[in-house]
């Protein structure tokens, strides 16, 4: 009877080191197959693997981090009190990210072959909650290349909001209530060189 | 006696089986792989009626602007995010039911594929 017991305990122990087994071997898998677009077509349901206990590790194997690549680009406080964090990495893929960590939303990031800054001299993101027809929360958040010394958010409306740069040259911009309630929302960034000459515009579409 | 060690034994193993078994997370497409997105399109998936899906995905290239967004039985975006290139995002609280949704609200069509992170506790059939 004893023996019994011993047989019938081993099982599911025998199962969970299997389990975490199948984890450790289909995680990089995963990974690769999550950041990739050019791999996408490959199966990637079902694939099991050992639950990750926050949004910050299930995003990091998600973009497919290269260790010791992360770092900090401050932080940035929104009209409610939250600190948005910024972090830039590189995954194992050649691309490089531009992390924020808000306590409400959760993490996100924006991944661009060649380095944040190969496409345009700023990276960033434009967050929002509610809509699509009306937002309650709308910001903009991101970093500028080191040689940008100047940006300035443009408004659908073509008025434009001179932003602050931290250190590591980050910025924001948050919608007031008053916009939000007009629908005038952000459709663009200039940036600025040292002497205050105009590099580049970038434009985006209205939120929705 | 021995029948019942026996039955007890075997609706164990079941029970602590199924909760290996099933505490799983892992990643779902809800699109084909590099599809179509014409201006202004977007794609969605099903609602999570246990709340198990933790993260939305967007893969495209770095000139095709998009976002995420997670849509409630209500019709309402919560936690949208709009950028250029790959787009991830991982929710912090995901107990609620959603859809995740995809969409290019750009003004010009291009490829990519989106997917979702899912996770399944075992305590929800």
């Amino acid at each position: 009877m004893t023996r019994l017991w011993i047989a019938l305990a081993a099982v599911p122990v025998v199962a969970g080191a299997a389990f975490v087994r199948v984890a450790e071997d289909d995680g990089a898998t995963r990974a690769s197959l999550a950041a990739s677009s050019a791999s996408y077509g490959v199966l990637i349901g079902n694939v099991a693997e050992e639950l990750s206990t926050s949004a910050s590790e299930r995003l990091e194997s998600s973009i497919k981090l290269k260790a010791g690549s992360k770092k900090p680009l401050g932080e940035v406080q929104l009209a409610d009190g939250r600190r948005v964090r910024l972090f830039s990495a590189d995954t194992d893929d050649s691309k490089s990210c531009l992390i924020e960590d808000d306590p409400e939303a959760g993490l996100g990031a924006g991944c661009l072959e060649g380095g944040l800054f190969r496409a345009r001299k700023a990276a960033f993101s434009v967050n929002a909650q509610g809509g699509p027809e009306r937002f309650e929360e709308l910001y903009v958040v991101g970093v500028a290349a080191p040689s940008i010394r100047g940006v300035a958010l443009v408004k659908a409306d073509g008025s434009t909001v001179a932003l602050e740069l931290n250190a590591a040259n980050s910025f924001l911009f948050e919608s007031s209530k008053p916009d939000l309630e007009a629908r005038l929302y952000p459709v663009g960034l200039r940036l600025f060189g040292s002497n205050g000459k105009l590099v580049e515009t970038v434009t985006f579409p209205p939120a929705g | 006696m021995r029948r019942f060690c026996t039955a007890t034994a075997v609706v164990l193993v079941a029970v602590v089986g199924f909760g290996v078994g099933t505490g799983a997370a892992y990643i779902e497409p809800y699109t084909g792989p590099g599809e179509w997105f014409a201006a202004g399109q977007g794609r969605s998936s099903n609602y999570d009626w246990c709340g198990t899906w933790t993260g939305n995905n967007f893969a495209k290239s770095a000139s095709a602007w998009g976002l995420v967004t997670f849509i409630t039985p209500g019709g309402s975006w919560r936690y949208s995010v709009q950028k250029y290139g790959n787009i991830f995002r991982s929710l912090s609280d995901y107990n609620w039911t959603k859809k995740l949704h995809c969409k290019n609200n750009s003004a010009s069509g291009y490829q990519g594929g989106c997917w979702g992170d899912r996770r399944n506790d075992g305590v929800c059939v």
